[in-house]
């Protein structure tokens, strides 16, 4: 039962995940191909509002990803759809986990997507001899580094990645959670979006705080920065698990359909 | 043995904030009847339907479908035609029936497509393309293309045209699995009193009725719409 919520979630996925894909790698080839125009002038500055172009179509499809993850949650889950989705026979938990993984897998699909455009734009381009000298720099770092384990980094940064996007669907999840008792729902979820990001402000604030004079004091290493990384992570983590029980705990007992 | 009843509420009542929707229900409802949930509008019938599909949690008191309480493996048989238009407008019929599929394994999905083509609709036409009446008729046909043992049905023929409701109460009729129990919820008495078994009157919270509609006919010597309006005139 619950793999066939999943066949279900990822479906409405795809069929936003194929234009979307398929708009940002054909404005990265267009982009690409007018690269190969001869400089002029007028070239010159069609080059530029192309770039231009494809640089905000990126952050265009990442912003509109989440959107959609957003406005899938909030529609299945909080408005007449809900009737749907709530009669069938799955655990309220089985609903809220099979729509955050589907979410952020989405969104990792997008990321790819991103990149591979990159990729596409950089090829035999100036770009990439850019990017391989950026590259080049960060392994001689790690190399000469004391106590900077490369493998370590890597996995504490992808740990960060991924616990800030599941903490950023995961804050509207429970914006749209707590927002759907009142009267408006969507301007409760609004509402309580910038009130737990306020919340979210405060706590990270009064950490930095703490922790900050200590790990950026005269002992600072390559361990500190370890403990930094994996510090940020654990608190983005601890968030996410937040807003998780929290949107759990009102899906399951305060839910409101009218 | 004690009587299994596919519906029973025990002193359940539920309050939204301070507001009373239900005060101190005691129910029984046995399989094999088709059951009207009448009353005016704001008296409690979508509460305890709502109750019973588990959408809503009990202030007090309990309700107990085919003895348990509601929940994942009630969900599997209680089949729910909710007052308002639920299907996704994105969906196609056929994915709207596909979902159903998957989800129900009681969801008979030949009879489903069957009657979706006596309407004259194509499946592979979008929810949104469809009119009110027939994405009413399209809701209809999912719930009642189940072999559930219990079917609660809130509002289903209201703001639609007669046509329409005839289609409605026809259909409720010719597809409700044996020995199972319908329960319409309506305002709209007089269009359903043909079909009913049974008849329950809520008004403010309170079951005030629960009786045969056979015998209000002949003990009372009026139908059941013309008590209703004895019952509850101003």
């Amino acid at each position: 039962m619950v793999r066939k919520l999943y066949k279900h979630e990822a479906l409405f996925y795809l069929r936003w995940f194929i234009p979307i894909a398929s708009a940002c790698i054909g404005i990265a080839l267009i982009s690409k191909l007018t690269m190969l125009f001869p400089n002029n002038q007028i070239t010159e500055i069609l080059k530029s509002m192309i770039i231009s172009v494809y640089i905000s179509s990126l952050f265009a499809m990442i912003v509109f990803g989440i959107v959609i993850v957003s406005l899938r949650f909030f529609r299945s889950m909080f408005t007449h759809e809900g009737y749907f989705t709530h009669t069938i026979p799955v655990e309220p938990s089985a609903l809220l986990n099979c729509k955050l993984i589907c979410g952020v897998l989405f969104m990792l699909v997008l990321v790819a997507v991103a990149g591979t455009s990159v990729f596409i734009m950089s090829l035999g381009q100036e770009l990439a001899i850019v990017l391989n000298q950026i590259f080049k720099g960060l392994a001689s770092a790690f190399r000469h580094g004391q106590g900077l384990d490369v493998v370590l980094f890597v996995i504490e940064v992808s740990l960060c990645a991924l616990f800030y996007l599941l903490r950023t669907i995961l804050h509207v999840y429970c914006a749209c959670s707590i927002g759907q008792r009142m009267k408006s729902k969507i301007g409760g979820a609004i509402m309580w979006f910038f009130i737990l990001y306020g919340i979210q402000q405060g706590a990270g604030t009064v950490l930095e705080l703490v922790f900050l004079p200590v790990l950026l004091g005269d002992n600072f290493s390559t361990v500190t920065m370890h403990i930094m990384l994996s510090g940020y992570a654990l608190y983005q983590f601890a968030i996410a698990l937040t807003f998780y029980l929290i949107s759990r705990y009102r899906i399951k007992n305060r839910l409101n359909l009218e | 043995m004690e009587q299994q009843y596919i519906l029973e509420c025990n002193n359940l009542s539920k309050l939204y904030g301070q507001k009373p929707a239900l005060i101190d229900v005691n129910l029984k409802l046995c399989l094999g009847r088709i059951v009207g949930l009448l009353g005016p509008n704001g008296s409690g019938k979508t509460t305890l339907i709502k109750l019973a599909n588990g959408l809503l949690t009990p202030t007090s008191g309990e309700i107990l479908i085919n003895g348990m309480k509601p929940g994942v493996e009630t969900k599997k048989i209680v089949s729910f035609l909710p007052d308002c238009d639920f299907l996704a407008g994105w969906m196609t019929i056929e994915r709207a029936i596909e979902y159903s599929r998957d989800f129900f394994s009681d969801f008979r999905t030949d009879a489903a497509k069957e009657m979706v083509a006596r309407l004259g609709l194509d499946l592979k036409q979008k929810i949104r393309t469809l009119s009110k009446g027939n994405r009413e008729k399209v809701s209809l046909i999912l719930a009642m293309c189940r072999e559930a043992k219990l079917y609660l049905l809130d509002e289903p023929i209201a703001g639609v045209d007669p046509a329409t409701r005839e289609y409605i109460l026809e259909t409720i009729l010719a597809n409700y699995a044996e020995n199972s129990t319908v329960v319409i919820s309506t305002h709209l008495i007089a269009d359903v009193e043909t079909i009913l078994n049974d008849v329950l009157f809520i008004q403010n919270g309170r079951i005030d009725l629960y009786r045969s509609a056979e015998e209000i006919r002949e003990t009372e010597h009026m139908s059941v719409d013309a008590l209703f309006r004895e019952v509850y005139k101003w």
